[in-house]
């Protein structure tokens, strides 16, 4: 303390006065006292900075004391550092966006920085409260946690950072981070504190929680994806691997491995050839290795492969590699795919085993097969029976039209066949003709079949039987039928003379004999047994031609020889050139020289005997006999003709019997009926064969074939 | 014993012709027979209007020359006394053809045509007479 004099002289000072001033102001004011005094002032504060460079803030009263003046001084320096700390708060907290707070217990004031303010929203000139500020907080668990912390600060002075929700006095859900440290004297409580809206970070936070929680549902997500994913990677038939691109397998799924009865470690991180898949053939090894190189590059492929099941069995797959690419188009691995397409492979093969069979079939048919389109007619296909059949090459063939090989005189015919076809799909079979490249006819048995390919074209099938042999050989079994049936009727014939015939004889002795029995006349008698010695002689002589044609039928003593015909005509005449020269016949030979035949010549001098006493023997009776002798070649016979200008004979009504036996046709006494029917079976034993033509009182000729190749 | 008023025998073969005769006399079953030795003698025979015994029984041989036997019942059939005649065809035949044949013509002409198998026996000949009866024919 200080004494000074009403015109502010130190009179006197006291000794912690001097021990604060540092005996600075023993007998002077300091420039803020002076001021003061000067001014009138009862109070003010000052600082007195002691040679060292401390600092010591002080408060100085001013009092009147009787006309003199009494100025006490106070240490505040504590208390202004406090207030200077107070104020760097302030300042920084302002710079934070932190509002702070104080609140002292014993007089209940509580006090709000401005910012505090800004965040509850409140005007500059509010006046907070504990009540007020308690109102703010939203009611339940945040207010609670703000009056508990509040009360164990005062009451346990402990501190508190606490985050909760409030409501603006402008409506505002806000977030705060409140805090308060309590300092406590000796009979109050000073609770400083800070306040901050962290509405922000608490919705960044709540962002951030939603956002780990879509996070975790999209981890959830992913994880079923992968299930599922999983799930259809080993469930699928399909054989489904991944490749890196060395071609080591990364990953590989369950049908693959039931395949082939192995683990996942296995084969897992070995190059794909390698494993034991592929250990059908070193061919398919090799294979894949080389398709893999292309898929490597980026390139998709796809080939039918063969792998080896669990039981070391092939089996087909349709397997592919494709290669997955990254952003910049480089391929970071690869999918490997398998289907077993065994059953395909299968069916396809069996397919074309058939389709072979088919083929072979259709060209070892001795059957002409051939496909047409229907309405054009263009041969499409055809196998080597029916090439042969029309004497065509495929080539040839397959420039031409159905209607090209079918003889024209067919045309129309071919024509109604293919429309029946059209219509009904189907005709035949039926006799037909092709022509031959060589323009002969080609009988065929045809039938035509109409079908519908799978484009929709239709197409007619013609199973072609070449019947040209059956036709050849038809027309000879008709010559042989017709061979057999004249032989057949020849013997018919004769078994029937020979009974006619023996039965005459038989009857005429039977019934002489009765005569003989019933006759009493001994003259008569006599003619009786005359006529049975007759009847005898006619049966011997009968027997003896029934011999002699059986002889002939059976070719007993059968000599054949080269003869002359000419030289031989000529023998004939001379030996009954008396029987010529008395009936004055004329003869003609016609022969040439050079013809030889080769017959049995007792034969054939019977039967030119017999023609040509015939000829005489029949004559007309108002010319003499003329006989001419022609000879010319058919088809492999040599012909000779003896015509005659004689009786002739009605060939219509005897014909059938001219050659017969025991046939006579002209009443002459002489005649047998028995000549022309040796003659003819002389003629028929050599291959040969006799022919007849008359005019009645014109003449006769009769041709006699003798065969060349007998 | 019935009586045939005449019976006309044609056969080329002498010895037949013969035997069937004398057959007929032993028999007596006409006082009447005429023989021919073909058929073209006993066409010209009836054919003569002089000739009026028409024969009610014609013995006929198949197998002759010039004109058979069927031939000669086909120009038989156009004299006017065919129709009340009986025809036996005399033959040792027993081809069937032939017994067809007998049939066709029994159906086609008017008067009865049977066969008489050879040999000719006294027995069959009179049992003839009998046969002789008119039948109803069709």
């Amino acid at each position: 303390m200080a004494l000074l004099s009403a015109n502010g002289k130190v009179m006197e000072t006291t000794e912690p006065w001097n021990t604060f001033f540092n005996n600075e102001y023993n007998d002077l004011l300091p420039d803020c006292i002076t001021a003061a005094v000067k001014n009138k002032l009862a109070e003010g504060e000052g600082v007195f900075t002691c040679p060292e460079g401390n600092k010591s803030w002080f408060q100085f009263f001013i009092q009147p004391v009787d006309g003199n003046l009494l100025v006490s001084v106070k240490d505040i320096s504590s208390e202004k550092n406090n207030e200077k700390n107070l104020h760097f708060l302030s300042e920084t907290t302002q710079v934070a966006n932190i509002g702070t707070w104080l609140y002292a217990s014993n007089n209940e004031l509580l006090e709000w920085s401005n910012i505090t303010k800004d965040i509850f929203e409140v005007p500059d000139s509010y006046t907070p409260s504990m009540e007020k500020m308690f109102a703010f907080f939203k009611e339940g668990n945040h207010l609670e946690l703000v009056m508990d912390s509040i009360n164990q600060a005062l009451e346990k002075a402990e501190s508190f950072d606490i985050e909760a929700q409030i409501t603006s006095e402008e409506n505002q859900d806000k977030w705060i981070r409140f805090r308060g440290t309590p300092k406590k004297n000796k009979e109050q409580t000073t609770i400083y504190g800070t306040v901050q809206d962290i509405s922000e970070k608490k919705n960044t936070q709540l962002q951030l929680a939603l956002n780990e929680k879509q996070i975790k549902s999209t981890k959830r997500a992913l994880a079923e994806n992968k299930q599922i994913f999983t799930s259809i990677f080993n469930s699928t038939f399909q054989f489904t691997g991944f490749l890196n691109t060395k071609g080591r397998l990364i990953d590989i799924n369950e049908p693959a491995l039931n395949f082939i009865g192995l683990q996942a470690e296995d084969v897992m991180n070995k190059y794909f050839w390698d494993t034991p898949w592929w250990r059908e053939s070193t061919k398919e090894q090799k294979k894949l290795k080389k398709n893999f190189k292309k898929a490597a590059k980026g390139k998709f492929v796809r080939y039918e492969a063969k792998i080896l099941d669990k039981d070391s069995k092939t089996v087909y797959i349709d397997f592919s590699l494709k290669p997955v690419f990254d952003d910049y188009k480089r391929v970071t691995f690869l999918i490997a795919e398998g289907r077993v397409i065994q059953e395909m492979v299968e069916a396809r093969k069996k397919l074309k085993e058939s389709e072979k069979l088919h083929r072979m079939l259709l060209e070892l048919s001795p059957t002409g097969l051939v496909l047409n389109d229907a309405l054009t007619g263009e041969f499409l296909d055809m196998n080597n029976s029916f090439k042969a059949s029309v004497g065509y090459t495929d080539d040839e063939l397959y420039k031409m039209f159905h209607l090209d090989v079918i003889p024209k005189t067919h045309k129309k015919k071919e024509l109604r066949a293919i429309k029946e076809v059209l219509n009904n799909h189907m005709y035949g079979p039926y006799e037909g003709f092709y022509e031959h490249k060589n323009g002969e006819l080609v009988p065929a048995l045809i039938t035509r079949v109409l079908i519908t390919n799978s484009t929709g074209k239709k197409l007619v099938w013609s199973v072609v039987q070449d019947i040209t042999h059956i036709k050849e050989k038809e027309q000879e079994l008709m010559e042989v039928i017709n061979v057999a049936s004249e032989q057949n009727n020849r013997l018919l014939n004769f078994a029937h003379i020979v009974s006619h015939n023996l039965r005459s004889h038989a009857s005429n002795f039977s019934m002489l004999i009765e005569l003989l029995g019933v006759e009493e006349d001994v003259f008569k008698k006599v003619e009786i047994i005359d006529m049975l010695g007759s009847a005898s002689k006619n049966m011997l002589e009968t027997i003896s031609n029934l011999n002699e044609i059986i002889a002939i039928n059976t070719n007993l003593n059968i000599k054949t020889e080269r003869v002359n015909l000419r030289t031989e005509v000529e023998e004939a005449f001379t030996n009954i050139s008396e029987l010529i020269k008395s009936t004055f016949t004329e003869v003609e030979n016609n022969v040439p020289e050079n013809i030889d035949i080769k017959v049995v010549k007792a034969y054939l001098e019977s039967i030119l005997l017999n023609i040509f006493t015939n000829a005489i023997k029949y004559k007309a009776p108002k010319r003499y006999p003329k006989i001419v002798i022609n000879c010319e070649r058919v088809k492999g016979f040599t012909v000779l003709s003896v015509t005659d200008n004689g009786l002739g004979i009605d060939l219509e009504k005897h014909g059938h019997k001219l050659f017969g036996m025991y046939k006579t046709f002209h009443g002459n006494t002489d005649a047998r009926g028995i000549g022309l029917f040796i003659t003819k079976n002389q003629i028929e034993a050599m291959k040969g064969k006799i022919e007849a033509e008359s005019e009645i009182d014109k003449g006769t000729t009769f041709k006699i074939y003798f065969n060349e190749n007998y | 014993m019935k009586t045939i008023n005449a019976i006309c025998l044609i056969d080329d073969d002498p010895i037949t012709i013969f035997s069937v005769k004398k057959l007929i006399e032993v028999t007596r079953i006409t006082e009447n027979v005429i023989s021919f030795n073909n058929g073209i003698e006993a066409l010209k025979h009836y054919r003569n209007e002089n000739n009026t015994i028409f024969p009610e029984l014609i013995l006929l041989d198949l197998n002759m020359p010039i004109i058979d036997g069927w031939e000669f019942i086909d120009n038989f059939s156009k004299l006017e006394i065919s129709k009340t005649t009986y025809i036996y065809i005399l033959t040792s035949s027993i081809n069937p053809e032939d017994v067809n044949k007998v049939k066709e013509y029994n159906n086609k002409y008017p008067f009865s045509i049977k066969h008489l198998i050879k040999p000719v026996t006294k027995d069959k000949l009179s049992s003839l007479s009998f046969h002789l009866e008119p039948e109803e024919k069709k």
